[in-house]
């Protein structure tokens, strides 16, 4: 039987690095995929308190928050492209769209 | 056994997202970030949910990362004119504050559960989640296919804003 905290500091590593990836990489898409990275390492600690305390509605969350985020993709994804459209960029640090 | 397996999956999933968030390449990354998926995807199975597993191999490795990597590949938008190979001032506080946030986490897991190996027995069916979800969960299930369909709209309208018009 694998304790429960195993799974804990897994999905806090992985939370991590995602945070990492949103903070430290420019690319528009890179954040996009960091962001759905920090989702899974949610949904891993979520599945696991599921089976820690033997109810299914964890299960039943990770699947709302699996279609939330692919909600999200799209959106972002869509935004992405509208922006590369105007200005052939995806780097973050060149966004200043205020100061046009 | 399970235990063996968790670590293989554990080294597979930290070392396919370590690569994502370093490499130069987005496709490259996109890729080893399909890898890490499915290390999650053998977690679930560990974690006797089988039906969760199957849908996050379909959904995420087989339809989101699909879409990333079109739209990487069809509008081109590749590394270049990304100034990615420097670190800057900022990027090092981030990773400062980042590794901060993980030694809190540790220590919160570590002080907050002395016993983390109690498991409930648990039927590995996708029965049991599914009658939750369309019994007890029916109203919310409403609630985020609405959110879901008025996303696709507003995508929809960004991307083909001028085609609509004309």
């Amino acid at each position: 039987m694998i304790p429960a905290s195993y799974y804990l500091y897994l999905s806090a590593i992985l939370f991590v690095l995602g945070i990492i990836g949103v903070l430290v990489r420019r690319n528009l898409i890179l954040i996009l995929i960091s962001i759905e990275l920090m989702l899974n390492a949610v949904n891993l600690t979520f599945v696991t308190f599921s089976n820690y305390w033997g109810v299914y509605d964890g299960q039943v969350f990770v699947l709302f928050i699996m279609v939330a985020a692919s909600a999200q993709v799209g959106v972002g994804l869509a935004l992405v492209k509208t922006i590369f459209k105007k200005k052939a960029i995806v780097d973050v640090d060149k966004f200043n769209l205020l100061g046009q | 056994m399970p235990l063996v397996l968790f670590f293989i999956f554990a080294v597979v999933a930290v070392a396919a997202a370590l690569v994502m968030i370093t490499h130069k390449n987005p496709v490259y990354s996109v890729l080893f970030f399909v890898l890490s998926l499915l290390a999650f995807a053998g977690f679930y199975v560990l974690l006797h949910a089988p039906l969760v597993a199957g849908v996050h191999i379909v959904f995420y490795s087989g339809i989101i990362m699909v879409v990333f990597l079109f739209s990487i590949m069809v509008f081109g938008m590749n590394s270049k004119g990304t100034g990615e190979a420097r670190l800057k001032n900022s990027s090092i506080i981030g990773l400062v504050a980042s590794i901060v946030l993980l030694a809190l986490f540790i220590s919160f897991i570590k002080s907050g559960v002395d016993d983390m190996s109690q498991s409930l027995p648990m039927s590995d069916d996708i029965k049991s989640p599914g009658d939750l979800l369309f019994k007890k969960y029916l109203f919310p299930l409403a609630i985020i296919s609405i959110l879901l369909f008025s996303a696709i709209l507003g995508s929809t309208f960004l991307v083909a804003k001028n085609k609509l018009k004309a």
